[in-house]
């Protein structure tokens, strides 16, 4: 274990690696000079050339990527041009609001679960039917469409939440009244995808001889459909609601948008319109760094659940 | 040509066909399509007004009033208008992206699964493009290239190049060492005709299925970055942008939001279950 460990911490490398190369290329070769956007219409030609100096823009490329590189690896993301703030900084304030809604939507997206389990036990049912018909509708709805509707009718409408930011502190009743609709506006499209998943899962395995043998013994129905179904349903599910923690980071971007959830994703999207690049890219780099850490972490778990499937 | 099952592809079609419109999934999807291509091929002469004519004398109408079914907004522009030719923008951007994400995803896949040399460099690519969870790739490439609906068209395709890298990839794969391969091969036909003549067309099945699928995605994250004030720009009259315009109204006109956002769920919900329905015909395992 420690050796396959070890070895996918290795190729985890290049990816990231790879990660950094690409988003410093997509923002650095970009069309237009980011000295002159920052610097905004009324800059001089002196001012163009301070802002970059500042930011290094003067220097080649490569030595500008070796540069941030060696910040990189002791955790220095650069600095705002905007607000002279550190970006490290910028992120750690907003991670927390960041993670407690993709914890919150996690729980939301867990759902999908017992909804594919229902699903499949009442095959092509009239329950199977509606659950996958809304499936399907749960991951065609825009998810910053669906946090609007739901901000019409649960915090105008019927003022039964609040409509913006995450209240503090979260285990308090106002905080976890806050993170409700954003963290179904996140979570439902991948409760949609778990619980078609979970049904297609359970499908395949409801009709295999230790679940006949199991029914055979006399065992209670929610017996065998919990405890020796579900449990060989639940590696490829594990997986997907990894891959789906990193889809709730990207997500975050409009939720925290949508929401005024002082958040990476908010701070990534204002960024941008404010063209502040080293934001965006310290955040882009951070998102991802995150995802990947997340499905190493689900693939050491997937590989500790099943030992057959470990790397030879 | 012969399917991998060596059953001529001419005999078995009528069957795919007849078993494509007992899918009520496909049978709804390809309805819903065909509607959304009629409207936006004729959307000049089904909206009832110029999307983008402003009359200050009608802003923010309500829906249901007497020429304007749909409301007007904010500069008394018709809202029904305005989502009849933004099902244009949505389907070509959508369309357009997929094409190219689809070119050359196919292309790396099919190098990929063919060539063990190129197998390793091209897969890091794709496992570097997939690190980026979500539209989060998409986002940082409009970041650079600036906002605008052609920005938004090359993101949304770069965004869509490694699934498709990675699923020809993977059907290349399953048939490389099938007889017929085989026998080209032995035959001495040339790698271009080998790849285009004899492995493509039996790997056509996952593809078609993921673009269907692709394109709901496509639309949508088009949409989401219009929505964010990334992608198309005003007076555009652009689904998600549209939303993002009526947001300021959300407590007295609501209907701005509303209605550009079910075009694009309905939009979204018909190529899913586009490719939901070409999923069950043409790879009945995964159902």
């Amino acid at each position: 274990m420690l050796q396959y460990t070890l070895r996918r911490l290795l190729e985890m490398v290049p990816v990231l690696f790879g990660v950094t190369v690409l988003t410093f290329l997509i923002l650095h070769l970009a069309p237009g000079d980011p000295a002159v956007l920052i610097g905004g219409p009324t800059a001089s030609a002196q001012d163009i050339e301070n802002i970059r100096i500042r930011m290094g823009l003067d220097r080649p490329l490569y030595e500008q990527f070796f540069t941030y590189i060696a910040g990189l690896l002791q955790g220095d993301l650069g600095e705002s041009l905007q607000r002279r703030e550190a970006v490290s900084q910028m992120i750690a304030v907003r991670l927390p609001n960041t993670i407690f809604l993709a914890i919150a939507s996690m729980v939301v997206t867990l759902i999908g679960v017992p909804l594919g389990v229902a699903a499949a036990v009442r095959r092509n049912g009239p329950v199977d039917l509606l659950l996958m018909n809304l499936s399907l509708a749960g991951v065609s709805i825009p998810n910053f469409w669906l946090g609007l509707l739901l901000i019409v009718f649960f915090a105008v409408d019927l003022q039964w939440l609040p409509a913006a930011g995450l209240a503090q502190p979260w285990w308090s009743v106002e905080g976890l009244r806050s993170v409700v609709l954003p963290a179904i506006t996140l979570g439902t499209a991948g409760m949609a995808l778990v619980a078609r998943l979970t049904r297609s899962g359970m499908l395949e395995v409801l009709n295999n001889d230790y679940v006949r043998t199991a029914r055979a013994k006399g065992l209670a129905e929610r017996r065998v459909v919990y405890r020796h179904a579900l449990r060989n349903t639940l590696i490829p599910v594990v997986t997907v609601l990894g891959l789906n923690f990193g889809a709730l980071l990207g997500g975050a971007v409009v939720t925290e948008t949508v929401f005024a959830i002082n958040g990476i994703g908010r701070l990534t999207v204002d960024s941008i319109l404010s063209r502040d690049y080293a934001v965006v890219q310290g955040c882009v780099i951070f998102i991802a760094t995150m995802f990947v850490l997340v499905n190493l972490l689900v693939d050491l778990v997937y590989a500790l659940l099943s030992p057959q499937l470990r790397y030879q | 040509m012969t399917t991998a099952t060596g059953e001529p592809v001419a005999r078995r079609m009528p069957v795919r066909l007849r078993r494509m419109f007992r899918s009520p999934h496909f049978v709804l999807g390809a309805g819903l399509v065909l509607i959304l291509v009629v409207v936006a091929v004729f959307a000049p002469y089904l909206a009832p007004h110029d999307p983008y004519f402003q009359n200050y004398g009608a802003v923010l109408q309500p829906v249901g009033t007497a020429g304007h079914m749909l409301g007007t907004d904010q500069f008394g522009r018709d809202v029904l208008s305005r989502v009849i030719f933004g099902t244009r923008i949505s389907l070509t951007v959508g369309v357009t992206s997929v094409a190219l994400g689809l070119l050359v995803g196919v292309l790396l896949g099919l190098l990929a699964g063919y060539f063990r040399r190129l197998d390793r460099p091209i897969m890091m690519i794709v496992d570097v493009l997939i690190a980026f969870p979500g539209i989060l790739l998409a986002i940082a490439i409009v970041a650079a290239l600036g906002p605008g609906l052609e920005n938004v068209i090359l993101a949304v395709a770069f965004f869509s190049v490694p699934t498709f890298a990675r699923i020809t990839r993977a059907s290349v794969l399953a048939v490389r060492e099938e007889e017929y391969v085989a026998a080209a091969v032995a035959l001495g036909s040339p790698t271009r005709r080998i790849l285009l003549g004899s492995i493509l067309p039996n790997i056509v099945s996952p593809i078609l299925i993921y673009a269907s699928l692709r394109l709901a995605t496509s639309i949508l994250t088009a949409a989401t970055l219009s929505f964010l004030g990334l992608g198309a720009q005003p007076p555009t009259a652009e689904w998600g942008a549209m939303i993002n315009d009526g947001r300021t109204y959300l407590y007295s006109a609501r209907y701005l939001s509303i209605v550009p956002g079910i075009a694009i769920f309905v939009s979204v919900l018909a190529f899913n279950l586009l490719g939901d329905g070409l999923r069950d015909v043409l790879d009945p395992k995964t159902k």
